[in-house]
């Protein structure tokens, strides 16, 4: 069962020793895996969501294809430990806000998960620090390799594994990689970026990935095309352009240090004064704010707190975790006042 | 792969500047006189990047500034930071534009004639009109039900015609026996027809026995039919 503490840890994926750390926070691979002899999960009735729900719970129990993993109902969770799940990526927004039956296997360590009855019956997730796209892919690919054991999957020759929407058809493999890009959103590139991507396929997502804004200078690279290649050739193509993508960052870094190092750290120090001062911060304003703070730790412009005691304060600050860590309720304006005072508290315990 | 390439191409440069293969370099180049080296494209400031260009395997070194370094990186054209935007060219859409687009062939109640006579699944009910709505698959038969459509749909989407990459290895090993059995009923008509009995007799054997045993390996059992 979700253990009550969970808010209060951090997340594996947070570690800041992964590669390529100080722009890219986590690589995350997912597949889409349906079974044969069912239909999709939004042309389910209830009674046979339920049914298909148990049959999918009892499986993934007795496979036990992620150590020490247990089963989790997400209908029967409250809304608020639905938000700290989706807020730690064990679970996605749209399972978290679905309907009827529908659940996720995870463990503590929280670096792999299977979702059931999200869009498609089974979503199986690694998720790992830095940049590491081999290693995570061959996390979920031997995850699946368990799974495909005890669940008839609904594959052809032609098209793969089939899926409910078809932009998951043939590999149902998306590969998601999460970088800090603040001085290529300060100069006004991310334009480009996106140019480049989407012209090999890729794609380049805010924050909480389809759809959503960009928060604190944070994208997701991920692919789109899932059909008619193969999963190494996805994986190398995100690799090559999040290698790009990272050099490129570095350089507009090192530009806009050598042109006026002075404007920079200004910028720096006046987030690292509103954190430590304000009365009253929205979870947009953190973002942005810690995004600076996280620039100015990666420059050397300021070294008074470690790299990973901000990359958790990013996870803490969410609405889902301020609300739990805190106990403010649903009142927008007090979990403001809350964050803005756990945030204070923070500081003045982790900085040096 | 060729699809990485294919971007590079404009600058008609290839580079791989990963972590384990660094080719670019942060310190500044010195040339002999003591001076700093400039950068070869814009001949401005201080070259501080070195790439290599691997063109028809001939290899050819250029030195840079940071800001035609990054250029150059993304294959765009070399120009001053900051000053300019590009809009995103979107080259993939969302999936119910594309069925639109497909389905902009002929007029509106050509349309709604082809979806009322459309077929619908049996299995989930989903029909032509719903499936083009939606832009959602109502359950795995579907894909034989709306096949022509979802052809079109991947090959918008995707630009892809066949599946590539894993397929789940009992269903390797379901189709690699359905091949055999084809296999060996061919062999079989030509026994019967060639009067060998005794030999038609020890096929149809091998026939029943990989039709009832799931787990009858073909692959040993075609080492056994070649020996």
């Amino acid at each position: 069962m979700m253990d009550d503490d969970l808010a209060s840890r951090p997340c594996s994926w947070l570690s800041p020793q992964g590669p390529e750390s100080d722009i890219v926070l986590s690589t995350r691979v997912r597949l889409a895996r349906n079974l044969g002899d069912w239909k999709m999960p939004w042309r389910l009735t209830p009674q046979e969501r339920s049914e298909l729900y148990d049959l999918i719970a009892a499986r993934l129990e007795s496979a036990a294809p992620v150590p020490d993993a247990s089963m989790e109902r997400v209908d029967e969770l409250s809304g608020l430990k639905r938000d700290v799940l989706v807020e730690r990526h064990v679970i996605s927004r749209e399972l978290a806000q679905g309907e009827g039956a529908r659940g996720v296997l995870f463990s503590r360590s929280e670096d792999s998960s299977v979702m059931a009855l999200e869009e498609d019956h089974l979503r199986l997730q690694a998720l790992r620090r830095g940049l590491q796209l081999e290693s995570t892919w061959r996390a979920v690919d031997l995850l699946d390799d368990a799974l495909e054991e005890v669940f008839d999957y609904a594959v052809s020759e032609e098209f793969g594994y089939l899926t409910a929407c078809p932009t998951n058809v043939g590999t149902g493999l998306r590969v998601s990689v999460m970088t800090h890009l603040p001085t290529l959103v300060e100069t006004g590139q991310i334009p480009k970026v996106k140019t480049a991507a989407s012209r090999v396929g890729l794609v380049l997502r805010g924050f909480r990935g389809e759809g959503s804004k960009s928060q604190g200078d944070f994208f997701q690279i991920s692919n789109q095309v899932t059909f008619g290649r193969s999963e190494e050739e996805i994986i190398r193509l995100v690799q090559s352009m999040t290698g790009k993508i990272v050099e490129w960052e570095r350089g507009v870094r090192r530009l806009l240090l050598d042109q006026d190092r002075t404007v920079l750290e200004n910028r720096v120090w006046r987030a690292w004064g509103t954190l430590q001062h304000a009365r009253i911060m929205s979870s947009e304003e953190a973002m942005e704010q810690l995004s600076l703070i996280r620039l100015g730790i990666n420059t050397k412009l300021l070294v008074h707190l470690t790299l990973g005691d901000l990359n958790e304060l990013f996870l803490y600050i969410q609405p889902g975790h301020i609300r739990t860590l805190t106990g403010a309720g649903e009142d927008p304006r007090a979990r403001d006042e809350m964050r803005a005072r756990f945030i204070r508290q923070y500081l003045a315990d982790r900085a040096r | 792969m060729e699809s990485t390439s294919e971007i590079w191409s404009d600058s008609g440069a290839e580079f791989d500047a990963t972590p384990e293969n660094p080719i670019q370099e942060d310190s500044q180049f010195d040339l002999e006189d003591g001076a700093k080296m400039l950068c070869e494209h814009c001949g401005k400031n201080p070259a501080s990047h070195k790439t290599t260009d691997i063109i028809n395997h001939v290899k050819s070194v250029k030195h840079l500034c940071d800001a035609c370094f990054v250029a150059e990186g993304l294959g765009l054209p070399f120009t001053k930071m900051n000053l300019v935007e590009t809009k995103p060219t979107v080259s993939f859409q969302p999936v119910a534009d594309i069925q639109i687009q497909i389905v902009q062939g002929g007029s509106r109640e050509e349309q709604e004639l082809e979806e009322a006579l459309g077929p619908t699944c049996e299995i989930c009910g989903l029909d032509l009109a719903t499936f083009r709505k939606k832009g959602a698959i109502g359950c795995p038969h579907d894909f034989d039900v709306f096949v022509e459509e979802i052809r079109a749909v991947l090959l918008k989407l995707h630009g892809g015609r066949e599946h590539r990459g894993k397929l789940p290895r009992a269903y390797q090993t379901r189709r690699a026996r359905a091949h055999q059995i084809r296999q060996l009923e061919t062999d079989l008509d030509r026994a019967v027809a060639e009067e060998k009995y005794e030999e038609a007799a020890k096929l149809r054997d091998r026939i029943r026995a990989l039709q009832r045993d799931p787990d009858t390996h073909p692959v040993e059992d075609a080492t056994r039919h070649d020996g």
